[in-house]
């Protein structure tokens, strides 16, 4: 009996251990909600549950995504990666700064991430995201181009690979989005 | 810490010497790497409406942009360019033109039709293109080479990417138009 327990012991600290290990390696993203008439939600996500999620899903969603991605973002997605890329070497800097009246735009390198900071003083709004730079370039890398039937060529990404991109290397990465009666966070660590 | 290596005492000082040194060149010529990269920088100003926008990108971005989207966004540019300009120039009359500039060098050619005075001109290694009116002037430069790779062949599409790293020898202002309350400078430089 005493060794049943033993052994019931070792495999929930393994098990836990084994947990802790997957939750260190995979990240946690922790999203808060606060709301003037709500109560706060604040939830951790371990990224390994989405992770395994997009492993389960079945390949017809991906390729509803595929059509999307082909039609209008395709393009561009391609030429992000490769903006991207150019920008892994480059030191921190302003890329693009805009000033609309009390209005404000700013996309910066910070360190190894990409920061998009926006200010709206008419509805009192601010926008922050923190992206790494290495996990937009890995979701960028999931599309190509391909012969398409049309004289142009197409732009084909995969959904599956695109999603687990931006999940395996969101480490690191803030949305923090607030207005005048509510304020929203996602920080993943 | 060296003398857990196994290394001659009389060694030692010739490799931290040579291990300096490397760290030195590493150093400097990751400096010299980044500060030597040019970028493309873009300053638009309008006091009317108290708007201000600023664009800088190393120019490997932006032949990464114009290889995969640069027609589109240069036909779009061009769309709206025309429609505040009221010029109309298509892809051959741009190559017509180029190759009236190559064939006589220094002299002026006149763009455009009509109230237009938009005037183009080679200048040593680079071209000028002026234009002046109540609203306004509007000053580009651009190297020589620049135009040779974008209008040289004979292929259907101009090729963007190739005019874009052709910028990457090109130092300062490209176009700076200069009308009423608004200004707008793009320009290459470092970072």
């Amino acid at each position: 009996m005493l060794r049943f327990l033993g052994l019931l012991v070792v495999a929930a600290l393994a098990a836990a251990l084994l947990f802790g290990a997957c939750l260190a390696a995979c990240g946690v993203a922790v999203v808060s909600v606060v709301a003037d008439d709500a109560p706060a939600i604040v939830a951790p996500v371990p990224l390994m549950i989405p992770l395994a999620a997009l492993e389960l899903l079945p390949e017809h969603l991906f390729h509803e995504a595929h059509a999307e991605l082909d039609r209008e973002a395709g393009p561009a997605l391609l030429a992000l990666g490769a903006v991207l890329a150019s920008l892994e070497d480059v030191d921190e800097a302003v890329l693009v700064r805009i000033e609309d009246g009390d209005d404000r735009v700013l996309v910066a390198k910070e360190q190894e991430d990409l920061v998009v900071r926006v200010r709206e003083e008419g509805s009192d709004a601010r926008v922050f995201v923190r992206a790494p730079i290495r996990a937009l370039a890995r979701a960028a890398e999931a599309c190509e181009e391909v012969a398409g039937e049309r004289r142009e060529p197409e732009v084909r990404c995969d959904g599956r690979a695109l999603a687990t991109a931006v999940v395996r290397f969101a480490r690191g990465a803030e949305v923090e989005v607030r207005d005048r009666d509510a304020r929203v966070d996602i920080s993943v660590w | 810490m060296l003398n857990h290596l196994r290394i001659p005492p009389h060694a030692r000082p010739r490799l931290l010497g040579a291990a300096l040194l490397a760290a030195l060149l590493a150093v400097t010529g990751s400096a010299a790497a980044q500060t030597d990269t040019p970028w493309l920088h873009v300053q638009v100003e309008d006091e009317s409406d108290r708007t201000k926008v600023e664009v800088n990108l190393p120019l490997a971005a932006v032949e990464a942009i114009s290889d995969r989207m640069g027609r589109e966004a240069l036909a779009d540019a061009m769309g709206h360019a025309d429609d505040s300009r009221e010029t109309n120039l298509e892809t051959e009359e741009l190559r017509a033109l180029w190759k009236a500039l190559r064939a006589d060098p220094g002299a002026w050619v006149s763009v455009g039709d009509g109230d237009e005075n938009l005037r183009a001109r080679m200048d040593g290694d680079e071209v000028r293109i002026t234009t002046t009116d109540e609203d306004g002037s509007l000053n580009i430069r651009f190297p020589t080479a620049v135009g040779d790779a974008l209008f040289g062949s004979d292929a259907e599409e101009l090729d963007f990417a190739g005019a874009v790293r052709r910028l990457a020898d090109h130092e300062g202002d490209l176009v700076v138009v200069d009308g009423g309350d608004g200004r707008v400078r793009v320009w290459i430089g470092p970072q």
